[in-house]
Formats: C-alpha cells, structure tokens, sequence
C-alpha cells in the first residue's frame, strides 16, 4: 500500500529516486526534472526525506518560480483581458458589460483564477493542478495549509470553478449579475493570490 | 475650517485619479494621503502599490494647475520620492501642452513621470485620463514595501 510523507500519498521528489531503488515509482512532470512519485514501501522512510531536501534548494526553487511565473502571467492576461472587454461597456460597472462580450469576461475570470491557483501550486508543491479542475480547490486549501497561508479565499475559488461548466456549456443566458460576480470573485482571487505568492517566494514585480 | 477651490478640487481629483489607475494596474492597493515612503515622510496624495501590495509603487501628486504642477521647482520636488512610477496629476489645460520635455525625465537615468489630466464629465464628475505614460524607475523598494503595506490601512483594495 503507497505511504506518504506530509498530507498526501503523492510526494514530489527527484527523478533520481527511481533509479536508487527505493520503491518510489515516478513520473515527469516539469521541464525542470521535477516528478510526482508514490512510494510503495516504508523501508526508505528516513531515506526519502533526505531525498526531498533537495527540493528548497537554490536551483530547485528557481526552477519552480520560473514554472510559476508561466502561470501567473497567464492568468494576469486573462485579467487583463476580462478587464479591458468590460471597458468596452458603458460604465466599468462588470453588470453593464456589452451583452456581445459577457460570455467571454465570465470565463476570462474563471481562467485567470484557475491560473493563478495553478501558479500558488506550483510554488508550493512543485506541480499545478491536473485534469479535473474541480479537485484544485481541495488541492489548493491544502497546499496553502501546509504553508501557514491563510485560505479562506480558497472558498471563491470554488465558487468561479463551480460556475466554469455553466458558464461555457449551459442552455440558459449569461445575466449580467453573472458576469459582475464573476469579475468580483476574479479580482479578489487575484489580490489573495499576489499575497500567497509573496508568501511562498518572495516580491514579483 | 472652510477650503480653498485649490483644495477642494484636488481632493475631489483623488477618486478619478485612482480609477484611473485600478484601470491601468492589476488588483492594486490604493492608499489617500499616505506617507510614503516611511512613517516620517512627507504625505503623498495617492500611493498605488501594484498586485495588492506585493508590486511596483506608484506616486501621483495631484495639482490644481498644469502650470503649477509642471513647474521646474515641482517636478524636481517630485523626482526625488522613491517610486517604481511617479505621475502628475492636473486639470487638464484649456490649449495643447507638451508634456514630453526634459523637465519630466530623471537626468542622470531611467525613469520619467507621467502625466494624467483631469477632466469634467458631462454629470459634473470628474474623469482622468492618463496622457504621458510614466516610465519606470530604477529603483529597488521591496523592503519599504512591505513596511509601508503592513503599517498603513489601504483607502482601496480588491480583498
């Protein structure tokens, strides 16, 4: 049965466990050499610990804020974007956004929050979220749980995931009270996410 | 104790200068006669710190007059606050002003302040556009950042 070391069976580690024989089976996950891997067995208990050392060293965490940085200025177009298709409407009021461009700012704001999530994981585990979006609430709380980060805001995170499937396949029109709530949600998400990162790495700028 | 129209308007040009930069930065922090950059300074009519509090400052003094907001004396005042961005803010004059002349520029670097005019909106609110961008300063700050974002309450943030 996989053991863990922290919160959860899946540990990051580096490529070379697989190779030393410890029982950690290991896959790629980043340019950088970074890999996911489930131990199997407790025998190397200690031995996997020293093996994590390594990933808070200088060069390790440079790799992962430059694999952050990947994320987080891709969830800042996302907002730049939602912010500049809002401006197109009359006021900057998100409820009277232009009607041809709600659908768009909804979603906009829903993917930069899924990119900045990403970019807070990555700082804080090594890897962003995989696959199913809806798990990387859980994923994020934790992460930044581990790190004494306060998370409460993880909650509107959840909340624009929630909205993403009905915002980008539903039947029924987007109302404007939609798109406000979404870029409120976004932009306090956004302020909550530059705070964490300063957390996890220090000033961006 | 009764204020002057010099007063009154720069204090009603406080708000349409910081929509005017919720517009041009992401998420900011924007603080309404703060003392930048310590708690001795001299206070600063809008300091805007960028990615709520973690990025770039911005210092925008707020004149009731271009002419009194370009003059040598006060642009020279100006460039010696450490800012990543320092702008001037004025109403906007009633006939074309160049903006873009030496007196805006740091003379022995990068950096040059930019300039957001202020205007009347059709309702009697005012609006403010920004008409010369600043460029950056080269300027390392992290440290009185992060001092001056944990003493001081922001008058507007996005949290």
């Amino acid at each position: 049965m996989p053991t863990s070391i922290g919160s959860g069976s899946w540990q990051r580690c580096w490529r070379g466990i697989e190779g030393a024989g410890s029982g950690w089976k290991a896959r790629p996950l980043t340019a950088h050499g970074l890999v996911e891997c489930e131990r199997h067995d407790l025998v190397d208990w200690f031995f996997g610990l020293a093996l994590l050392w390594p990933m808070r060293s200088p060069g390790r965490m440079r790799a992962m804020k430059s694999d952050a940085s990947v994320f987080r200025m891709r969830a800042e177009s996302f907002l730049i974007a939602m912010r500049d298709l809002r401006e197109l409407g009359p006021s900057s009021d998100s409820a009277l956004a232009d009607p041809d461009y709600r659908s768009a700012i909804a979603l906009l704001a829903v993917h930069s929050a899924i990119s900045f999530s990403d970019a807070i994981l990555v700082l804080a585990l090594g890897s962003p979220s995989t696959g199913d979006h809806k798990a990387a609430p859980k994923k994020l709380r934790a992460a930044v749980a581990a790190r004494n980060i306060p998370g409460k805001e993880v909650a509107i995170f959840s909340r624009l995931i929630g909205s993403k499937h009905e915002l980008a396949y539903g039947r029924r029109n987007i109302r404007p009270t939609d798109v406000a709530s979404a870029v409120v949600d976004a932009e306090r998400f956004a302020a909550w996410s530059y705070e964490a990162m300063q957390g996890l790495e220090g000033r961006y700028s | 104790m009764k204020r002057t129209a010099v007063e009154h308007f720069e204090q009603r040009a406080l708000e349409s200068v910081a929509r005017v930069l919720m517009r041009h930065l992401l998420v900011p922090r924007i603080y309404f006669g703060a003392h930048w950059p310590a708690e001795g300074s001299e206070e600063r009519d809008v300091v805007a710190v960028d990615r709520s509090g973690t990025g770039d400052v911005h210092v925008v003094e707020v004149k009731a007059s271009w002419r009194r907001a370009l003059a040598q004396a006060n642009l020279n005042r100006l460039i010696q606050v450490p800012a990543n961005f320092l702008w001037i803010a004025f109403p906007k004059p009633s006939h074309y002003v160049s903006y873009d002349d030496e007196s805006v520029y740091v003379s022995d670097g990068a950096g040059r302040i930019g300039v957001i005019e202020v205007v009347q909106m059709q309702d009697e609110t005012l609006g403010a556009n920004i008409v010369l961008q600043a460029e950056r300063f080269h300027v390392r700050l992290d440290e009185q950042v992060r001092r001056f974002v944990e003493r001081t309450k922001s008058d507007i943030s996005f949290r």
